[in-house]
């Protein structure tokens, strides 16, 4: 069992994951000086449907994501669909650690294979995970801190550059560029479906630091996104591959606290790996779940080498991945995050309609 | 048990290989630290030339006494090839080390290859993942390897002797400003604005290419190079220069805080003052429909440096500081009319009126109409160590 | 393509084998699956034509939609 403030900070962390740089670019892009509207507006509809499923979960208590089609659609469909949602969590691995080595590849260590950066993340997190999700909470809880007041240091250091002609004329941007983008609620804010398996596992509730841990995680984008505009300007942010990296590699204090983009990288290294630990949380617990084994560790093995398989076959270079993110992103989280869960409560509303009826008759 | 402990142990071989960045380690004797970097492109046949000016770690005081005499602070590598790409792997053939260019300071740029365009050099620079554009550009005035090849005084590695100039001169005058960085020349050309880079010359049309006669000689003006006047750029092209004195105002009117000493005529009388910018407001309002740039200067003047003569009375302050308000304010405009005669948008009045009028249907038009209005103000704050000058009997 | 064989065939091999011999069958049919699929994906990287996974989400989305 883990306490509400390690879920509300996994929750924080599992949002910026990939998001802080991977996304930043495209939201200048859209958004314009203005981009750091979105994620407030993002956020707004991440908390809805994080109620939506709040709902869902309120009438299966103690059950999480892929236990709830066990029950509602019996054992053959509810197995089918389960799996489907162990196929989404593994992807969404699959991707996450591809994004990594992108990264490291892009910026630091251009020679390294990019398996060497999967299976030894992969080892790591397989073994926090087998302790059990405790360590996952606290690990997360003791780490946080050594996250986030490196990364605003080293923003405010960088704040010698600053110009506030950059994001002028505010509110001027085309809002419906801003509203229509949707692919951010996509990514990452549907993306947080894969928390719900640790819904049951949060002492006295998951819902609240859930739904503040989605409004924190809103605000802390938008003012990395605000920094980023008011630093490096529309024109090369909506540009450059990793604004955040580009940002804090030209601070330059005096002379000597200079090329500290080392840190940056060390950041997000360890919170893709925060993303990485939930998610394959989510998908070690949906097979033991769903199919009861009586051994652990063999799984983890077979997870490792399906997901180091997969984040070599998730996409084919950064451009095409681009692509698919602007087009399908929605659609495809919208399946799995809107519509089963969606046709999950319809289920339960008719089954406890009907089944008190039925109650009632026989009475 | 003994199962598990096999794996074990296998996890922790694989953690012993994988862990080394076998792949990507490089030692510090690997590298070739590059300290400034010049660029040249070829107008006519389109050939790129680099110079790279490395660092040589064996020069300096406890280097004295090798084998063969001094050794040289820096080595310049000239390489060439038809795109900036293709250098990156030819590099090799010359350079016996791993190029790293993280800590390069400076960029010059040629002038034939400002008059045709830094767009690549730029997108070039952009696209590394070491390469760093918060390093100043500067434009030579006279041919690139005269002055990549020279050895300087007193500072030995040539990008300090620059880059410290340039702090001192953003400091200490308004002849240069602190928006020279390439990324500053990224943001202002992709907002169609335009930009002014410092000018770098050579002294002598043969620098001398040993650095122990450099260090030797007495006279710093030989073997050197000189920054001065402006290179105007506009959609990443060199479209004019500015003299000295066209760079004061330029700077002075974007609002760069460097305290400039001058010589005025004032009633007859020569003094120099020492000016400040203190505080700068540019605003629009309208005036029969059409757009009026006023631009309010707050200048502090100091005569610390005025030898030739230093106001007495308050009367004779504010006579200074009204004449040198309508000297300033006459010059100024005499500067913008040359800028807009040229068509050049020095004081950045379109990014202006793009940012306070955003909604005017044609910004490009009513920038080129705009009237513009100079305010000065100025206020005699400091005076120097004696209140009057010697005057002698005579 | 032989190392990766040299590699996988064992750290499948033995767990299953481990499994079945333990009558843990239901572990064995999981534990298959899952690293099966895992290295079908592999055997397409190694032999550098991997198989695109974003772009079978795509085709199917556009039958659906179509």
């Amino acid at each position: 069992m883990i306490s509400r403030f390690q879920f509300y900070l996994l929750t924080i962390n599992y949002i910026l994951g990939t998001t802080l740089f991977v996304l930043i670019q495209r939201l200048v892009k859209q958004g314009g000086q203005d981009a750091w509207l979105m994620p407030l507006w993002a956020g707004s509809f991440g908390v809805l449907v994080g109620l939506f499923w709040i709902l869902l979960l309120r009438y299966y208590p103690g059950r999480s994501l892929v236990q709830i089609p066990l029950d509602a659609w019996g054992r053959p469909l509810g197995t089918f669909v389960s799996v489907l949602y162990f196929l989404f969590f593994c992807i969404l691995a699959g991707w996450i650690l591809r994004n990594l080595s992108d990264f490291m590849n892009g910026t630091i260590m251009p020679e390294t294979p990019k398996s060497v950066f999967h299976v030894m993340f992969l080892l790591v997190a397989c073994y926090t995970v087998a302790q059990g999700v405790e360590t996952v909470g606290r690990l997360n809880q003791v780490i946080t801190p050594f996250l986030f007041f490196p990364f605003w240091l080293v923003l405010l250091l960088a704040t010698v550059n600053w110009d506030w002609e950059r994001l002028q004329p505010v509110f001027h941007s085309d809002l419906g560029a801003i509203l229509q983008y949707h692919s951010f609620l996509g990514f990452p804010y549907m993306e947080t479906i894969a928390l719900t398996m640790l819904f049951p596992l949060v002492k006295q509730g998951a819902g609240r630091p859930f739904l503040l841990g989605v409004l924190t995680a809103s605000v802390s984008l938008s003012m990395t996104l605000f920094m980023v505009i008011g630093l490096l300007g529309v024109e090369r942010a909506s540009r450059l591959t990793f604004p955040v990296y580009t940002v804090v590699q030209e601070v330059s204090i005096g002379e000597v606290i200079v090329n500290i983009h080392a840190i940056i990288s060390v950041i997000l290294l360890i919170l893709i790996f925060i993303k990485l630990l939930v998610l394959v949380y989510g998908a070690s617990e949906t097979l033991r779940q769903v199919f009861r084994p009586k051994t652990r560790w063999p799984h983890f093995l077979a997870l490792t080498i399906l997901l180091s398989a997969m984040a070599l076959s998730i996409y084919e270079n950064p451009i095409q991945n681009g692509e698919w993110d602007e087009k399908y992103t929605f659609i495809y989280d919208s399946f799995f995050v809107l519509l089963i869960p969606f046709l999950l409560l319809v289920t339960t509303w008719i089954k406890r309609t009907f089944g008190k009826r039925i109650k009632r008759r026989m009475s | 048990m003994a199962y598990r402990y096999a794996a074990g142990m296998f996890i922790l071989m694989m953690f012993t290989a994988l862990l080394t960045a076998c792949w990507d380690k490089t030692e510090m004797n690997e590298l070739a630290l590059v300290s400034m970097v010049g660029v040249d492109i070829d107008p006519d046949s389109g050939k790129k030339t680099v110079y790279y000016q490395i660092i040589n770690p064996l020069s300096g005081t406890s280097a004295r006494g090798t084998p063969g005499g001094e050794q040289a602070p820096v080595y310049t590598y000239e390489i060439s090839g038809s795109s900036f790409g293709e250098i990156k792997s030819t590099i090799y053939k010359m350079l016996p080390r791993k190029l790293f260019i993280a800590h390069s300071k400076i960029l010059l740029v040629s002038r034939r290859a400002a008059r045709q365009g830094v767009r690549d050099i730029v997108n070039f620079i952009e696209m590394q993942p070491n390469g760093r554009s918060s390093v100043p550009m500067l434009i030579i005035d006279g041919p690139i390897s005269q002055v990549m090849k020279t050895f300087t005084p007193l500072e030995r590695v040539p990008s300090d002797a620059i880059d410290s100039r340039l702090k001192l001169l953003i400091r200490n005058s308004l002849l240069t400003g602190k928006h020279i960085k390439v990324n500053d020349v990224i943001e202002r050309m992709e907002k169609s604005d335009t930009i002014v880079l410092p000018m770098i010359a050579g002294t002598t049309e043969k620098p001398s290419s040993n650095s122990g006669e450099t260090a030797a000689d007495i006279d710093a003006n030989q073997n050197n190079f000189i920054i001065g006047g402006g290179a105007v750029f506009r959609d990443y092209r060199m479209v004019g220069k500015l003299n000295d004195a066209q760079l004061v105002w330029y700077h002075l009117l974007n609002g760069d805080r460097g305290r400039h000493v001058r010589r005025f005529q004032v009633e007859g009388k020569q003094v120099s003052v020492e000016l400040r910018l203190v505080r700068m407001k540019r605003d629009v309002y309208r005036q029969s429909d059409q757009p009026v740039v006023r631009i309010r200067l707050d200048l502090e003047l100091s005569t610390t440096w005025a030898n030739e003569f230093v106001p007495r009375s308050r009367a004779e302050v504010e006579r200074l500081e009204s004449n040198l308000n309508r000297i300033i304010e006459d010059e100024s405009l005499a500067f913008y009319q040359m800028t807009r005669e040229r068509g050049w948008d020095l004081l950045r009045i379109r990014d202006l009126l793009r940012k306070q009028t955003p909604n005017h249907p044609y910004i490009d038009q009513a920038a080129k109409n705009a009237k513009v209005t100079i305010e000065v103000a100025t206020r005699l704050l400091r005076t120097g160590s004696m209140n009057q000058p010697y005057e002698g009997t005579g | 393509m032989l190392i990766l064989h040299i590699l996988l065939v064992p750290l499948i091999g033995f767990p299953v084998l481990g499994l079945l011999r333990k009558k843990l069958y239901r572990d064995a049919a999981v534990f298959g699956a899952v690293s099966m699929m895992g290295y079908g994906l592999w055997v397409c990287i190694v032999n550098h034509r991997p198989f695109i996974i974003t772009i079978l989400i795509e085709r199917m989305i556009e039958t659906f939609i179509a």
